[in-house]
């Protein structure tokens, strides 16, 4: 597994979640709630970026990003300056998952919007899977 | 004293035929904005996007009337075959012009008292000028 790194584009939109964690909730009649925890580390945290209108080129580089990272077990590694660009320095680890096991791998095929000659928008969907535990 | 252009100095072309009569035209040419700004920046920040132009033109309903014209709003190729889905206009000011084709897209008629009987023609350009002089 190795990482590959993003492309330097920021994003003009960002959603994150952190995940859950890997519990099984059992409920009673009576409405009261026993969790069985199986872990200690969350999982499928997510992250949907959207870049607005950027170079067809640009786009390009995302979608060859994408085949670096799924053509093999690696995942994909997001800087400060790039995804996590605008973000506070609190905020950063989080969005990078730099405080965590999880590693960035596509959930689903970028997704590339021609808006007019030689400008796309690209939408991206990622899931932060654990690895090495 | 640098030359300035007013009213009498207008007129308009249909498919190259002179348009009888013409009170007014205007053209508005509207670029789009599309917006590139990033979660890094505290400014929004465009692009260019695709280009557009619009107008209207006003017409007094004489004998000569522009029927042409009215036949292409209502694509009525019954009443002339050679109406086609846009009509090739021609915006003029003196010796300077705008030529495009454009799509008709609406008419109205006014009759009212004290006034000459007018069109009023709006129309929105389909593809690039043609060609154009300023």
């Amino acid at each position: 597994m190795a990482a590959v790194s993003f492309p330097a584009l920021v994003p003009s939109s960002r959603s994150y979640a952190p995940g859950i964690f890997p519990e099984q909730q059992f409920q009673s009649q009576n409405g009261a709630v026993i969790r069985v925890r199986y872990g200690n580390q969350r999982y499928s945290s997510s992250l949907s970026l959207t870049f607005a209108n950027i170079t067809d080129a640009n786009a390009a580089l995302i979608l060859q990003n994408f085949v670096d990272v799924m053509d093999d077990d690696n995942y994909a590694e997001f800087s400060a300056s790039n995804v996590a660009g605008g973000a506070s320095t609190e905020l950063v680890p989080w969005i990078r998952e730099t405080n965590s096991l999880l590693k960035w791998k596509y959930a689903s095929p970028p997704s590339v919007a021609s808006v007019k000659p030689g400008l796309s928008t690209v939408t991206c969907e990622f899931i932060g899977e654990l690895e090495g535990v | 004293m640098a030359r300035y252009y007013a009213g009498q100095d207008g007129s308009v072309e249909l498919g190259g035929n002179a348009v009888a009569k013409v009170v007014q035209w205007s053209l508005a040419a509207n670029t789009d904005a599309l917006e590139v700004t990033t979660l890094s920046e505290d400014v929004r920040a465009f692009t260019a996007g695709l280009r557009t132009a619009s107008g209207s033109l006003t017409v007094l309903y004489y004998d000569d009337a522009p029927v042409n014209l009215l036949n292409q709003v209502n694509q009525d190729t019954d009443a002339d075959a050679a109406i086609t889905a846009t009509a090739r206009l021609k915006l003029k000011f003196d010796t300077k012009f705008f030529e495009f084709d454009a799509v008709l897209t609406g008419a109205e008629l006014s009759c009212v008292v004290g006034e000459v009987m007018r069109v009023n023609v709006s129309y929105t350009m389909s593809g690039d000028f043609v060609s154009k002089s300023l």
